[in-house]
């Protein structure tokens, strides 16, 4: 490329020949107002603020549409230039509100960032406010007209960016105004990507309050894409999403791999917090982020596998203890970085809570084995049957370093009377012999004391070893219960009855034989620092006819004093950097944070390993990039079909065929419903693209940085 | 790629008229003109009309906008509008405008009539009054041969963007071949001189196209400020305050339209500075035309029962006071729409041309 020589305030500059005057000033620090201009628009020039004297022209040219040329000799602080700077400025306050103090934009605002560099020069010129009108309808976009200065970013990224062109101007009563192309932006056809909030610099059209965290923490990235904010792992949702979108699904279980080994079991089981956040809720329904996942795993190629690191030979020895989500998880990390790894798993086989907790009708065990075989085939070895009493005990036996994911297997059992009976049973214990093949007997009736999903699980599988009637009691309202809502409502199809908002009385029994629960109905259920807190409401106590009776209200790790690590309320102390009470023993997951889930287990298993990894020596980094770069577009263009499309919902298995066996039931997306599904994605990750908006003193920074 | 020559008939200028007329009457000339460039540069062609607009015998591609602009002489302009956009130029070195995959550019009706027949002679807008009438002029000519100039106070030389200069001065003028020369408008004594500039201001305002803030917030600034003279609201400094934002204006704005839009203000405000003078300070208008229309209203205080219904009929609420209170009208807010009379059942809200004693603060009845 060519450049050319130009003076600009005295200083000599060497500039690409493409370039504006405007960006040439900018990046030698030199910082001209301007507010139309935005760095992915096209230069617009209606502003006036970037007005500059050219040596040899009369009067002033506009410095985001003039190329530099050689020779060019400007002065951006010329008298006349700084006049109509500071007259634009007054103009447009004189129709934008005076007080800054009440907008929310305050602080953040371009515009009042100018004209504190412009300045004013107080003439007396006329009020024209614009009438307080505000735009609500929109779902996830706050129009407050009223603050438009009409620099017309909005209009241009909306159509030149975006190719969508929702949002135009239209005259008014004469005045220029900034209007939704149509009755409403669905009509308009707006594809709720939020460029236009993007680039507004006043706080005329602004993201509606609660559609992303206002959280100074979080990167902007993480801010503007919730999925993956909300995602434990923050496994890149949308580029997966598109991946999925393309018909390259392939690349889509890659780009999960790239931040959890399991992409295929999460597909069927994962809590799906990204879903809860995701943008769409707020229009629809949310995307059906984990069926999208689940659907893309199955068509898994493997292809990632030769971008994948493996790090040489450390000759560090690194023992896990358990081999659940957590365990495998950070085995298969520290293997990759070179550490010779072995887990210590208690039960038979591999897989914690995904094969001892999670009935094999949600999870199928092929899957679950297919994902374990992964793992040991780049070199972990899985001891089973090996119940580690100690964790300090066995790092003394030579190993560099510990890992403890023991999780949680010991189900809590309640203070109630007749808790010890025989018939009366802890979730976990009653889940895992299921799986051990020796499932525990079950009576006609059985009530279940819980309402998350553990409980859905136990319920369910209750009703599969023969139940007749499956009750569900729980403290918590309908709309408040911890289960997901997609499971209550199968339980419900599958005749499970829920019993909301009670709290649990005595068991009843006969000769030693559970009769049933009796329970009194509550109100004002709060949780307070001692546990919850309710309101008896009278004469609402019942009993509920049971012969089995089955504790869902939570889990413990199985671990004591013995296993020589500080133990809160029963759960593994671990500092920040997952560092237990004993200097080279780290732990994460549930046995740390109490039940969570597989997702978050693998989040912190995987922070887990690079400390681990810094410990041994290490560098600690586990990032990797097994999917193909993926190219954005960002002309998403005008889909109609985009707001018309609703969510998918997955093929289930008829209620009378499922709930007498435990073979899947719940059948993912064909190959249709994925790419239909993946079709809704709202893209939020190409507005992180949009540069960030500037402000003077970001450049004069730059320009302290320079000198 | 492939060029593109549209033949705008809606970028003319309020006061000139111009292009359709050439369509309508000469519409043979400005094909045969559009055809020769659109062979020079090999582009196909489309003719822009005024929604609505009909032009008998016209055979080719025809397009229609919304509203008329001086900005419809820009490519960049003109492609908005044929996108279905409103129109905003795009000034810019080497900036090719693309629509239709094509390379546009614009000539007007009259150009083309010009490039067919040779640019001697011109066409000119003479307005007077009420009637507009086009003539076809040879360059050079006295601009007293087209336009009578018996009996008048004031020349327009140009529209919207042009300067008024006084009869004496157009009687000396010869007509060229540029643009400001295809609109004069002559005012007659009876006119008055601001009233005038409140028009031309409001189709100023009507014309910007509102891309840019100084021409956009200008022509709204001019109109009030304007118009407030012949209310009896503008102030003495408004003057000196037009005639330095003007010079930026000029200066600042990003196209000719909105560079030009201040001239026929300030050369009106100087040649007519008594006049302007007059209503600004002594509140008088010569013509009659401004103060007899727009009095300024007031509450008689001996009348007013401080009952309240003006206050409610205000839409500006420009009526201070509560129950029992005299009511006042707040002049800066008054817009003179007259709906609080009506509202009045004591008929005490009454009009005149120089405020009676008024109270200046809140006032019980009767005890004024």
């Amino acid at each position: 490329m060519a450049t050319v020589n130009l003076t600009i305030d005295g200083k000599s500059i060497v500039a690409d020949e493409s370039k504006t005057v405007l960006e040439a000033a900018l990046d030698n620090g030199i910082y001209i107002p301007h507010l139309c201009h935005h760095n992915d628009l096209h230069p617009n020039g209606g502003c006036r603020l970037c007005v500059v004297k050219q040596d040899g022209v009369d009067g002033v040219i506009t410095s985001c549409s003039t190329k530099v040329k050689e020779g060019m000799v400007i002065n951006t602080k010329d008298e006349t230039a700084e006049k109509v700077r500071k007259l634009s400025c007054d103009l447009m306050f004189k129709t934008h509100p005076s007080e800054c103090v009440g907008c929310p934009k305050y602080g953040k605002c371009q515009l009042a960032s100018i004209s504190q560099y412009v300045g004013d020069s107080g003439r007396d010129l006329r009020q024209q406010k614009l009438p307080l009108i505000e735009n609500e309808e929109n779902p996830l976009m706050l129009h407050e007209m009223y603050r438009c200065i009409l620099c017309g970013r909005c209009v241009r990224a909306c159509s030149e960016l975006r190719g969508v062109g929702a949002l135009k101007f239209e005259k008014i009563d004469g005045r220029m105004k900034v209007v939704i192309n149509g009755n409403s932006l669905e009509e308009a056809g707006c594809q709720f990507c939020g460029a236009c909030v993007e680039v507004c610099p006043t706080g005329s059209i602004r993201d509606k309050v609660g559609v992303f965290k206002d959280d100074p923490g979080l990167s902007r990235e993480m801010t503007l894409v919730p999925c993956s904010e909300g995602c434990p792992a923050h496994i890149n949702v949308p580029k997966y999403i598109r991946f999925i979108k393309e018909g390259n699904f392939p690349a889509a279980a890659a780009t999960v791999r790239e931040k959890a080994p399991f992409p295929e079991s999460l597909g069927y089981i994962c809590v799906h917090s990204c879903e809860l956040q995701c943008k769409r809720n707020h229009l629809d329904g949310p995307l059906s982020i984990r069926n999208l996942k689940r659907f893309a795993a199955s068509q898994d190629d493997g292809s990632w596998k030769e971008k994948a690191f493996m790090k040489a030979a450390t000759g560090k020895k690194v023992a896990v203890i358990g081999a659940g989500p957590a365990g495998l998880t950070a085995g298969y990390y520290l293997k990759k970085l070179g550490h010779e790894v072995t887990i210590f798993e208690k039960l038979p086989k591999a897989g914690g809570q995904m094969r001892y907790g999670i009935p094999s009708y949600r999870l199928p065990r092929e899957v679950l084995d297919r994902e374990i075989a992964e793992i040991e085939a780049v070199g972990v070895e899985i001891k089973c049957n090996s119940d580690v009493k100690s964790a300090t005990e066995l790092k003394a036996q030579g190993y560099d370093a510990v890992f403890v994911s023991v999780g949680t297997h010991a189900g809590n059992k309640l203070p109630l009377e007749g808790n010890d009976l025989p018939g009366v049973y802890l979730n976990a214990d009653f889940l895992r012999a299921i799986n051990l093949d020796e499932p525990l007997p079950v009576g006609d009736n059985v009530v279940v004391l819980g309402g998350g999903n553990v409980a859905i699980d136990c319920a369910e599988s209750a009703l599969r070893l023969g139940a007749k009637h499956v009750v569900m009691t729980c403290l918590e309202a309908a709309d408040k219960m911890t289960a997901s809502e997609e499971e209550v409502t199968w339980a419900k199809e599958d005749g499970i009855v829920v019993e909301n908002s009670r709290t649990f009385d005595a068991i009843e029994s006969e000769n030693g034989k559970v009769t049933g629960l009796t329970v009194t109905g509550i109100e004002g259920l709060k949780f307070g620092p001692k546990g919850p807190e309710f309101t008896r409401i009278p004469d609402s106590t019942v009993t509920f006819p049971a012969d089995t009776i089955i504790f869902a209200v939570g889990q413990h790790p199985d671990i004591d004093e013995e296993f020589g690590l500080e133990l809160n309320r029963g759960r593994v102390v671990t500092s920040d950097e997952h560092k237990t009470s004993e200097d080279g023993i780290y732990a994460a997951g549930d046995a740390v944070t109490g039940t969570r889930s597989v997702i978050a287990a693998i989040a912190e298993a995987r922070e887990a390993v690079s400390e681990i990894d810094k410990y041994l020596g290490g560098d600690g980094n586990i990032e990797e990039s097994l999917a193909p770069e993926q190219t954005l577009n960002p002309c998403i263009g005008k889909n109609e079909d985009l707001t018309k499309t609703h969510r998918n919902e997955p093929n289930v298995t008829d209620i009378e065929a499922r709930k007498c066996n435990f073979e899947p039931m719940d059948l993912g997306f064909d190959c249709s419903k994925a790419g239909c599904e993946a079709s809704r994605c709202l893209q939020c990750d190409l507005r992180v693209q949009i540069s960030p908006q500037k402000f003077w003193s970001d450049y004069i920074e730059e320009e302290g940085g320079q000198q | 790629m492939k060029n593109l020559l549209v033949v705008s008939c809606v970028s003319d200028d309020v006061k000139a008229p111009i292009s359709m007329y050439l369509m309508n009457n000469y519409l043979e000339d400005v094909v045969a003109g559009a055809n020769k460039q659109a062979k020079e540069i090999d582009a196909d062609i489309i003719y822009l009309l005024l929604e609505g607009d009909k032009v008998e015998g016209l055979d080719g591609e025809v397009r229609y906008a919304k509203t008329t602009s001086p900005t419809l002489n820009n490519p960049y302009a003109v492609a908005q509008v044929l996108s279905g956009n409103l129109p905003r130029p795009m000034i810019q070195d080497d900036y090719v405008t693309v629509y239709d995959d094509k390379a546009v550019s614009v000539i007007t009706p009259e150009v083309a009539y010009g490039i067919k027949n040779g640019f001697e002679e011109r066409f000119v807008a003479v307005n007077s009054g009420d009637k507009t009438e086009i003539k076809r002029v040879a360059v050079g000519t006295a601009l007293s041969e087209v336009a009578s100039l018996d009996d008048a106070k004031a020349v327009l030389i140009g529209g919207l963007k042009g300067s008024f200069v006084t009869p004496e001065e157009a009687s000396s003028t010869k007509i060229d071949a540029t643009e400001k020369f295809s609109s004069i408008s002559i005012y007659g004594q009876d006119q008055c001189i601001v009233e005038t500039c409140v028009q031309l201001m409001n189709e100023a305002y009507k014309a910007s196209c509102g891309k840019c803030v100084l021409c956009r917030e200008g022509t709204s600034q001019f109109r009030q400020i304007v118009t407030e003279m012949t209310t009896g609201k503008a102030k003495a400094t408004d003057v000196d305050l037009i005639k330095e934002v003007s010079e930026l204006i000029t200066v600042g704005a990003y196209c000719p339209f909105g560079q030009s839009m201040t001239r026929p203000l300030t050369s009106a405000m100087e040649i007519f500075a008594e006049e302007f003078n007059d209503h600004i300070k002594k509140k008088t208008c010569k013509c009659g035309k401004c103060y007899k229309a727009a009095a300024l209203y007031y509450i008689d205080p001996d009348e007013c029962i401080g009952c309240g219904d003006c206050i409610d009929a205000c839409p500006e609420e420009a009526i201070e006071g509560k129950d029992g209170f005299i009511h006042m009208i707040d002049q800066d807010l008054c817009e003179q729409c007259g709906k609080c009379v009506g509202a009045c059942d004591e008929g005490c809200i009454k009009t005149a041309t120089k405020l009676p004693k008024l109270p200046k603060k809140r006032t019980k009845v009767g005890k004024f």
